[in-house]
This record gives C-alpha cells, sequence and structure tokens, in this order.
C-alpha cells in the first residue's frame, strides 16, 4: 500500500474536494460552461455525495419548472449520494449510489484516482474522462 | 467535554442521513422511503441532496422532457458555504449552486439537537427536516 505521511489512500480521499473541471482527452469537457462548480465529499464513515453544476443559467417561468424546464436543468449536472468503497491496490474508488437525479442513472460508478499534491484526479475507467477536485482547506 | 457541551459549530460538522420532513405536524410526501445526506465541513463548506422516492426512469439515450419532470420534482440538491450564529441558534446555507431552476441566494435555519438527531426548521414555517448523524 502507498502511503503518504503515513495516510492510507482512503484516509487521503476523506473530506470534501471543490470541482475544477473535467476534460475529454485532454480537452475542456463539452457542455460544462466557462466555470463549472461542484463539490465531492467522502466522510469518515463509508459515505459519500457528488455535485458538478455546469456554468449556465436554469430558469424557471412559472411556480414549477415544465418538463422543458427541467430537462435543461438537469443537462450536463451531476447529483448522487451513497456509499464508498477503496480498492488500494486497483487504485479505484466506488460510488455505491443510493439517489441519483438523473433519470435511468443508477447502479455503482469506479473510478480511477490518482493524487497530486492538492489534487485529485477522478477517471471513470475505460475513457479518456479525467474529472480534477482541489481539497477543500 | 461531553458532545451537548461543545459549540453548535462543532456539533454540526460531518454527515448527516436524512429521516424525514413534517410540516402542519404531518409528513411531506416524498414517498415510501425518501434518501438524503447533509454535510458540514470544517472549512466553511455545506452540501445537501435529499432524494424522494420515486422511480426515475428514462426510456431512451435521451430524456424526455416529462422524464426529467419527474426526476428533478422535489429532489433537492445545492451546495456551498455556510455560517452559524449561535446565540440566534441559526445557521444559513450560502447556496453556489442549486439543481432547481429559479432558486437561489441563502437559506436560514433554526437548528436543535436532539440526542442524534438535528432538526432543522425555516423560519416563519411549520416545516422541520429531521436528520440523524451517521457514525
Amino acid at each position: 500500500m502507498d502511503r503518504v505521511n503515513g495516510q492510507s489512500d482512503k484516509q487521503r480521499l476523506i473530506g470534501s474536494w471543490r470541482h475544477i473541471g473535467s476534460t475529454v482527452d485532454g480537452k475542456p469537457r463539452p457542455g460544462q460552461g466557462a466555470n463549472p462548480k461542484g463539490i465531492i465529499i467522502y466522510d469518515a464513515h463509508g459515505y459519500m455525495a457528488c455535485q458538478v453544476a455546469p456554468d449556465r443559467e436554469v430558469t424557471r417561468a412559472g411556480d414549477k419548472p415544465t418538463g422543458d424546464e427541467a430537462k435543461a436543468a438537469l443537462d450536463g449536472v451531476v447529483a448522487y449520494f451513497g456509499k464508498y468503497s477503496v480498492d488500494e491496490k486497483a487504485h479505484t474508488v466506488t460510488h455505491h449510489r443510493q439517489g441519483s437525479v438523473q433519470p435511468g442513472d443508477k447502479g455503482d460508478l469506479v473510478r480511477g484516482y490518482e493524487f497530486v499534491g492538492d489534487r485529485l484526479i477522478l477517471r471513470p475507467l475505460g475513457t479518456t474522462t479525467e474529472v480534477l477536485w482541489e481539497r477543500i482547506k | 467535554m461531553t458532545e451537548a457541551s461543545q459549540p453548535a459549530a462543532q456539533r454540526l460538522l460531518g454527515a448527516w442521513r436524512y429521516v424525514g420532513t413534517r410540516i402542519h405536524s404531518g409528513n411531506w410526501d416524498r414517498g415510501t422511503n425518501p434518501k438524503g445526506m447533509l454535510y458540514y465541513g470544517p472549512h466553511g463548506e455545506m452540501a445537501v441532496q435529499i432524494a424522494p422516492d420515486v422511480e426515475r426512469k428514462r426510456a431512451g439515450a435521451v430524456m424526455t422532457p416529462e422524464e426529467a419532470f419527474v426526476a428533478l420534482k422535489d429532489y433537492i440538491a445545492y451546495f456551498g458555504t455556510y455560517t452559524v450564529d449561535e446565540q440566534a441558534g441559526i445557521v444559513t446555507h450560502h447556496r453556489h449552486d442549486n439543481l432547481q431552476p429559479g432558486e437561489g441566494g441563502d437559506l436560514i435555519r433554526r437548528y436543535e439537537f436532539a440526542g442524534d438527531r438535528l432538526v432543522l426548521r425555516p423560519p416563519n414555517s411549520t416545516m422541520e427536516v429531521t436528520w440523524e448523524r451517521i457514525k
């Protein structure tokens, strides 16, 4: 097990991380806008939550969003939570989702992780996508 | 120091599991088994999500407006920073982003600790949202 300052990877994950962008093939992921915002939290008891919002204006004309407004509000958004487990050998963290706002979006997500200084890079396995996070401190 | 004697800012820290919401002494209908998580971090950061117990279906590769409407309805998801006013017994959520369209700004909540539970109440409302400490 790789340890930095005596910490396991799981211990290093614990806390909250600010979203600083995501890339596909090294280029900014389309549809996220200039300044997407987000947070991912790993707590000490095995629970996690993640939210990412593209940089866009979401509006609502009436009291409640219409179907089209709801669809626009969900476009490109990540919002889920649940438990997580870490495989330190494989360098993966699995998000066991209990709730996700995206319709039809269920089940576990496996992410390769890498720590670079104060940053955390999460990579969906089998893709060229990288999601970048910076420790909140 | 016992937990009860700690400042509220200290007791709020960590993750909380959603228990339920009551309004006018009845249950707010989010389905049989709604789930949610609330987090207060040590650096002033917070996030919350509550997912009503409904099936969020998508028949095709892309959601339809109807499917989006159902998925979004009553789903709470926002994050930002928070401040605690111990004198007034309130925590304010300064939202940086909110999933629900057309809603932003600060939310003020009166807080009350009851054992392992945290009850949050919007001012001038009979609503109370109950959370249980994850441990």
